[in-house]
């Protein structure tokens, strides 16, 4: 009888733990898929904190000055994008949020957010429009952050900036032999490439016009062409500058990006990599949603871009992964990773506003950001 | 009390530790430090970060399996089988409640 009792409470335990936790740390997953605004504005008013009081670089402590930059700018961006999309998507929050993304770009354009990418090539990114250079994280990055202000504000004060920016890089893509522009000397990224068309595709949308459509579309041939592994059917993570050859593997980080950013720019392309990586890389741990950094076949280490990578799941490709979720309507998958942002995020609830303990400005942002990415992509 | 109880009834106090300690690392900027774990993440920043995952875990997964196994062990307890009675009342090795 004492086995039959001890066999029945081990039995409870496992089931409890099996279906219980991810359940209850998922709990509100479903407003925020659905998106319903009180859940939004939560997430919202906890990035338009840091945007109001932006964190210094210092706040991070990735060993390289370089990283620390990177970071501090990708936090306005993403909040940028985030706030953005929840004033698109709620016009009656539009005046509060619409003017907290003219403050992100702001902090985007001062001189010590886009030193970072100055003190790398030597130049000015915006001063050098003229010239050939790549500059493609910060001018995409900045660029895409001016083109959600134009949606959310068609007066927006940067529309001038974000045309000169998206002549500049239009240029040098068609320029470029790759088709891919550097984001640093001898660094191209395919990932930051995809937020330099989808800015470029943002542009056309804000100005009702096609300036930018042939040479977007040319790059997308390129890129679906060239750089997404044919094997697996993720992104390449970094290729040669000069004959295009991968120079890393195909990753969760960079393809799950991808995905939300060219949600702007190409829905087919973004469908295709969301289909690969929830086939290569998505994965569960007793309810929870994980995504594997790199295919299972293929080893790799953590480096900045994946952030923590932990018995091979990343933590980037997991949040990352929230944004594909929402865009192409796998709400199964949503709950289960929302469930992990929640479970080791540690949520901290204050006078209306959710930050994520874990997550410090660029996480909070970027939770932002992947959780209110517009279902079925933007309209 | 059953000691699986006792280690149930202290989960509330683990979640009110678990709060207190996130709201104290949000506020010392904990979060920008953790998501950029390396070889400069400072020493309390992955310390906390270890800390409070490990109570997070404890409390939200290990937790409910907790719970379950202790409410299915105390209606075990309850639910025994009865003796055989002598004079033949109620002989049978049935579950009947305890009382």
């Amino acid at each position: 009888m004492r086995f039959a009792r001890v066999s029945f409470t081990l039995l409870a335990f496992v089931v409890a733990v099996a279906t219980v936790p991810w359940r209850l740390a998922a709990r509100d997953a479903g407003a925020l898929y659905a998106g319903e605004p009180a859940s939004r504005t939560a997430l919202a008013n906890g990035v338009a904190a840091w945007v109001e009081a932006p964190p210094a670089a210092a706040a991070f402590a990735t060993g390289s000055e370089r990283f620390d930059g990177e970071w501090t700018f990708g936090a306005q961006m993403m909040a940028a994008m985030g706030l953005a999309q929840v004033a698109l998507a709620h016009p009656e929050l539009a005046p509060r949020y619409g003017a907290l993304v003219d403050t992100c770009i702001m902090h985007m354009l001062a001189a010590e957010s886009a030193s970072f990418d100055a003190r790398a090539w030597g130049e000015d990114a915006v001063a050098s429009l003229e010239g050939p250079r790549g500059h493609a994280a910060y001018l995409g990055y900045l660029n895409l952050a001016i083109g959600m202000h134009r949606l959310v504000d068609p007066a927006s004060r940067h529309a001038a900036l974000g045309d000169r920016i998206s002549r500049a890089l239009a240029r040098r893509l068609e320029a470029s032999p790759l088709a891919l522009l550097e984001t640093y000397p001898g660094e191209t990224y395919p990932v930051d490439n995809t937020a330099v068309l989808a800015s470029l595709a943002l542009r056309d949308r804000a100005a009702h016009d096609d300036t930018f459509a042939a040479p977007v579309a040319r790059a997308l041939v390129s890129l679906r062409a060239r750089y997404v592994d044919r094997t697996t059917g993720l992104l390449v993570q970094a290729v040669d500058s000069g004959s295009g050859t991968p120079r890393d593997a195909a990753r969760g980080s960079g393809t799950l990006l991808a995905v939300y950013f060219l949600s702007f720019a190409d829905a087919a392309l973004s469908r295709a990599l969301w289909d690969a990586a929830a086939r290569e890389l998505g994965d569960h741990v007793l309810g929870f949603g994980v995504t594997r950094e790199y295919p299972r076949e293929t080893a790799g280490q953590g480096d900045i871009d994946s952030g923590p990578v932990v018995f091979g799941y990343g933590v980037s490709a997991t949040g990352f992964a929230l944004a594909g979720a929402r865009i192409h309507g796998d709400e199964a998958r949503f709950r289960s990773l929302y469930a992990t942002a929640h479970l080791f995020g540690a949520p901290v609830d204050s006078g209306g506003a959710r930050r994520f303990a874990s997550g410090g400005p660029l996480g909070d942002a970027l939770l932002l950001a992947m959780t209110t990415a517009p279902a079925g992509g933007p309209s | 009390m059953s000691r699986l109880t006792r280690v149930c009834l202290s989960l509330p106090i683990l979640a009110v530790a678990a709060e207190l300690l996130a709201r104290a690392l949000d506020a010392w900027g904990f979060g920008g430090k953790l998501l950029s774990m390396g070889t400069h993440t400072p020493l309390w920043a992955l310390a906390g970060g270890a800390l409070l995952v490990g109570l997070r875990v404890l409390l939200f997964v290990v937790g409910p399996g907790l719970v379950a196994a202790a409410v299915v062990a105390a209606l075990a307890r309850r639910l025994r089988p009865t003796e055989a009675v002598a004079g033949g009342h109620g002989a049978g090795g049935g579950l009947a409640w305890r009382r």
